[in-house]
C-alpha cells in the first residue's frame, strides 16, 4: 500500500517536472522565435515595408535625390554626421522636416551613405575627427557631409527660407523647406572634383562663412582659413583671397603680402559693411586696394530714392547693376544692399589699373558719416556700393571684387534669402568670372512643403475655447466620476 | 472566449475602475486638446503622443484586477473546472481591456472631429499615431495581464505592471546613459582609441535602443508607417500573453 501511495507520488512528480520542462522550454523557445522574427523582418523587409503616407510625400525623396545618390561609389561612402543628439521628439522644431527625412536618404543608400548623430559636448573627439585640420569651424546642432578628404557644414536653419518681416520681430516663420534641396546638391557637389582653392583670411572679427564655403563647393572650388598669424603667407595655391565681412583692419604685415600677391595677378573678393564696425577706416586694406584705384569709405549710404528704399530707415535699398555686368544675372537689374559703404575711385590712380562701378545708388543717395558718436549727413549724389578693378595692360592682371555691404555674401543673408536669390547668383558669377570655372551645378529638386495645423481663427473665439474647456476637461470627466461614485456606493456592500 | 470577454468588460462598468480609467484619459486628452486649441494650432499626433506617456497611469489601473481579483477571491479555480480553455481566458480578459482602451480613445476621435468643425486638419500622421497607440495600448495591457497573473494582489499587480512600462518607458535614456558610461570607460583607461570607443558605445545603444517601442513607432506621426514596428508591438504582446497562460496553466501541475 505504501510502495503503491509513493509510487502514485514520484509519478506525479514526474509528471509535474516534465510540464515544467514543457513550460519553460515552450516559453525560451518563443522568445527566440519572436526576437529572431523581429530582427529578420526588420533587416530584410524593413525598408520594403516602408510606406511615407505623408502629406504631399515630404518623407519621400525624389528621382532627382535617387540619381545623386546612385553616383555615389559604394567604395567610398559618405557621412553624415548631426552634432547633436538625435532628436527624439522633434515636434514644432525644424527638425520634424529633417531627421525623417535623413533617415530616408540613409535607408535608400543603404552602404553608400550612413547617418549618425554625435554631440560634441559630449564626444568632443568628433570635431577632430572630421576635421583634423581644424578649418571649418565646426559647431553644434549642424549637419556635417564628409566624403574622401573633403566635407562641408549644413546649418539645419538654412535648409528653409525664413520670413524676413518675421525674423526682424525675432520670430522663425518658414516660408519654403528647402531641406532635400540643401542635402541633394551638397552631396552632389561634394562629389565633384575640386579644381580650384579659395582662402578665406580670418581672426579679422569677421563673420561666419560657411555658407559661402558650400557656394564655392557649388563651383569646384575648395575653401580654406587663412589666418592673420606672425608668418601670414598667401600659399601658392591661392586661386582667390577672400575677405568677407571683416570688422577689422588687416595688420600692416598681411597689407605687404597681399600687395604681392596682387601684383602677381591675384584675385581679390571684398564685403565689408557699416553695420557693425562704424569707426573702422580699414587704412592697411585701402592701402591694397589703391594699388587697383579703389577705396573704401568710412561713412554710410543713405537711400533717398523712395522707388529704391526698402526699409523705412533707408538703410536696406536697391542698388542698380552697372551695365557692364548685367550679363552676370538675367531677369534682374537691381539687387538689395543694407547698411553699405560707399566704394570710390582713389584720388590718386595708380596708372596701370583701372576700375569701375559695379553696384551703384540712385542718383538721390546721401552719405552720413560719423561724428561725435553720431550720424551727421555728408554729400548727397550717386554712389558705388561695389566695384571692380584690374590692370589696364600686361600679361599679369590681378582681379578685385570690392562691395561695401555683405549682403551679397554674409551667412545672415544666405539662411534668409536662400543661395538662389539674385544677389547670391550675382556672387556666383564674381566668382566663376574671377575664377574662370563653369557655372556651377545646382540641381532642381522639388521645394517640400510645409504643414500647416492652423485652425480657422474665425471659428475660434475665447468663448468658443472656454466652452470647449469646460466640456472636455470638467463636465466629461466629472460625469464619469459621478457614475463611478455611484457605482461604488451602490456595490460597497456587495 | 466571448463569454470571458463580455463578463470582463462588463465587470469594469459594474465596479469604478472603468469609469475612472475613462476620467482620467478624458480629463488628459482633454487638457492637451485646449492647450493645443489656445496655441491656433492643432495637431492632434501630438495629443496622442502625449497621452502615450500616461500608460503608465491608466495601464495598471485597467488590468491591475483581470487576473488578481480573480485569485483573491478563490473564482479563479473556475478557470479550471468550466468548458472553456485558459486561451479563452487569456484573451478574453486582454479584448475586454483593449475595448475599455478604445471607448477611452472615443475622446480621441471626437478631438479630431472638433478639429475638423473649426478649419483644422487631421493628417495622415495623426490616423498614424492612432494605429499606434493601439499596437502599444496592445503591448502594455498584455504586460498588464502578465502582472496580474503574478499576483493575487491588486497593489503589486499595479506596482510590477507600473515598473515594467517605466522601464520601457526609460529605455532609451538607459541606452544613453550606458553609451556615454561605456565610452568614457574605454577611454578613460585607454582600452581602445576614442574612435572605437564611439563606435562602441554607439553599437550598444542602437542595440537597446531596438527594444525601445516608442523610438521604434516614432515616424508614424509623421506618415511614415511601416509594418516592422507593429509587428514588433504585437509579437511581444503575444509573448507576454503566452507567459500570463503559462502562469495560469501551471496551477494544472504544480505542486504548490
Amino acid at each position: 500500500m505504501k510502495n503503491i501511495r509513493s509510487e502514485k507520488t514520484k509519478n506525479r512528480n514526474e509528471r509535474a517536472y516534465n510540464l515544467k520542462l514543457v513550460s519553460i522550454g515552450s516559453v525560451i523557445i518563443l522568445l527566440v522565435i519572436i526576437l529572431a522574427a523581429n530582427i529578420l523582418f526588420d533587416k530584410l523587409l524593413g525598408k520594403a515595408l516602408t510606406f511615407d503616407f505623408s502629406s504631399l510625400g515630404k518623407y519621400s525623396i525624389s528621382q532627382t535625390t535617387k540619381e545623386v545618390i546612385d553616383k555615389i561609389p559604394e567604395s567610398e561612402p559618405m557621412r553624415i554626421v548631426g552634432l547633436f543628439e538625435r532628436p527624439t521628439n522633434f515636434e514644432y522644431s525644424i527638425y520634424e522636416y529633417i531627421v525623417p527625412l535623413i533617415d530616408v536618404y540613409d535607408n535608400y543608400a543603404g552602404s553608400k551613405i550612413s547617418v549618425e548623430y554625435v554631440d560634441p559636448e559630449t564626444y568632443p573627439s568628433i570635431i577632430k575627427q572630421l576635421d583634423p585640420a581644424d578649418v571649418y569651424d565646426l559647431k553644434s546642432d549642424t549637419y556635417v557631409i564628409s566624403y574622401g578628404d573633403k566635407l562641408v557644414v549644413v546649418d539645419p536653419y538654412d535648409c528653409f527660407y525664413w520670413n524676413e518681416d518675421a525674423l526682424n520681430l525675432n520670430q522663425l516663420l518658414p516660408t519654403a523647406n528647402m531641406v532635400e534641396y540643401t542635402f541633394t546638391n551638397t552631396i552632389n557637389q561634394l562629389m565633384v572634383e575640386y579644381t580650384k582653392k579659395a582662402y578665406f583670411v580670418t581672426g579679422l572679427q569677421e563673420d561666419a562663412s560657411i555658407n559661402l564655403m558650400s557656394i564655392l563647393s557649388s563651383i569646384q572650388c575648395d575653401s580654406a582659413e587663412l589666418p592673420v598669424s606672425e608668418g601670414f603667407k598667401i600659399p601658392d595655391d591661392c586661386d582667390l583671397l577672400i575677405l568677407n565681412g571683416i570688422n577689422a583692419d588687416i595688420p600692416e604685415r598681411v597689407q605687404e603680402e597681399m600687395k604681392t600677391y596682387l601684383s602677381k595677378g591675384g584675385k581679390l573678393f571684398v564685403a565689408v559693411n557699416f553695420y557693425s564696425n562704424a569707426s573702422e577706416k580699414y587704412e592697411h586694406l585701402n592701402s591694397v586696394l589703391a594699388t587697383v584705384n579703389i577705396s573704401i569709405d568710412d561713412c554710410i549710404i543713405q537711400e533717398a530714392d523712395p522707388s529704391y528704399v526698402l526699409v523705412s530707415t533707408n538703410y536696406e535699398a536697391y542698388v542698380d547693376i552697372a551695365d557692364e555686368f548685367k550679363s552676370f544675372i538675367d531677369n534682374a537689374s537691381k539687387l538689395q544692399a543694407s547698411y553699405a559703404r560707399p566704394i570710390r575711385q582713389t584720388d590718386v590712380l595708380a596708372s596701370n589699373a583701372v576700375s569701375y562701378p559695379v553696384l551703384t545708388t540712385s542718383d538721390n543717395a546721401k552719405t552720413q558719416i560719423v561724428k561725435d558718436n553720431a550720424l551727421e549727413l555728408a554729400n548727397e549724389g550717386k554712389y558705388n556700393v561695389g566695384m571692380y578693378a584690374t590692370y589696364s595692360s600686361g600679361d599679369i592682371r590681378p582681379e578685385v571684387y570690392v562691395f561695401g555691404t555683405t549682403d551679397l555674401s554674409s551667412d545672415a543673408y544666405i539662411s534668409s534669402y536662400g543661395y538662389s536669390s539674385n544677389n547670391i547668383s550675382f556672387t556666383i558669377s564674381c566668382f566663376r568670372n574671377m575664377l574662370n570655372v563653369a557655372p556651377g551645378e545646382y540641381i532642381n529638386v522639388p521645394v517640400g512643403q510645409l504643414d500647416s495645423r492652423k485652425i480657422d481663427s474665425t471659428r475660434v473665439t475665447a468663448t468658443s475655447i472656454t466652452l470647449l474647456a469646460i466640456v472636455f476637461v470638467a463636465i466629461v470627466p466629472l460625469l464619469f466620476i459621478i457614475c463611478a461614485t455611484i457605482v461604488y456606493n451602490r456595490r460597497r456592500h456587495l | 472566449m466571448f463569454a470571458i470577454f463580455k463578463r470582463e468588460l462588463l465587470s469594469y462598468f459594474r465596479n469604478p475602475t472603468g469609469y475612472i480609467a475613462i476620467a482620467l484619459f478624458s480629463f488628459i486628452s482633454g487638457v492637451y486638446f485646449i492647450n493645443l486649441l489656445t496655441r491656433g494650432a492643432i495637431n492632434i499626433s501630438s495629443e496622442i503622443t502625449q497621452m502615450r506617456s500616461f500608460f503608465i497611469i491608466i495601464v495598471p489601473i485597467v488590468t491591475m484586477g483581470l487576473f488578481s481579483e480573480d485569485r483573491r477571491r478563490g473564482t479563479e479555480v473556475l478557470y479550471y473546472t468550466n468548458p472553456i480553455t485558459l486561451f479563452d481566458v487569456v484573451m478574453g480578459k486582454f479584448l475586454a481591456a483593449m475595448s475599455l482602451f478604445f471607448i477611452m480613445f472615443i475622446n480621441v476621435f471626437i478631438h479630431m472631429i472638433m478639429t475638423k468643425i473649426l478649419g483644422g486638419v487631421v493628417v495622415t500622421g495623426d490616423w498614424g499615431t492612432v494605429i499606434v497607440f493601439f499596437f502599444l495600448a496592445a503591448l502594455f495591457v498584455a504586460l498588464g495581464c502578465f502582472a496580474s497573473a503574478l499576483t493575487d494582489s491588486q497593489l503589486i499587480s499595479a506596482i510590477v505592471c507600473f515598473v515594467f512600462i517605466l522601464v520601457i518607458q526609460l529605455v532609451s535614456t538607459f541606452a544613453s546613459f550606458l553609451e556615454t558610461g561605456v565610452v568614457t570607460l574605454l577611454e578613460t583607461f585607454n582600452i581602445v582609441n576614442s574612435e572605437t570607443a564611439n563606435a562602441i558605445g554607439s553599437t550598444i545603444s542602437d542595440a537597446i535602443n531596438w527594444l525601445d517601442p516608442f523610438t521604434k513607432t516614432n515616424n508614424f506621426r509623421y506618415g511614415v508607417f511601416s509594418v516592422i514596428p507593429l509587428f514588433f508591438c504585437i509579437s511581444i504582446a503575444v509573448f507576454f500573453l503566452y507567459l500570463t497562460f503559462r502562469i495560469l496553466e501551471k496551477k494544472r501541475w504544480s505542486q504548490k
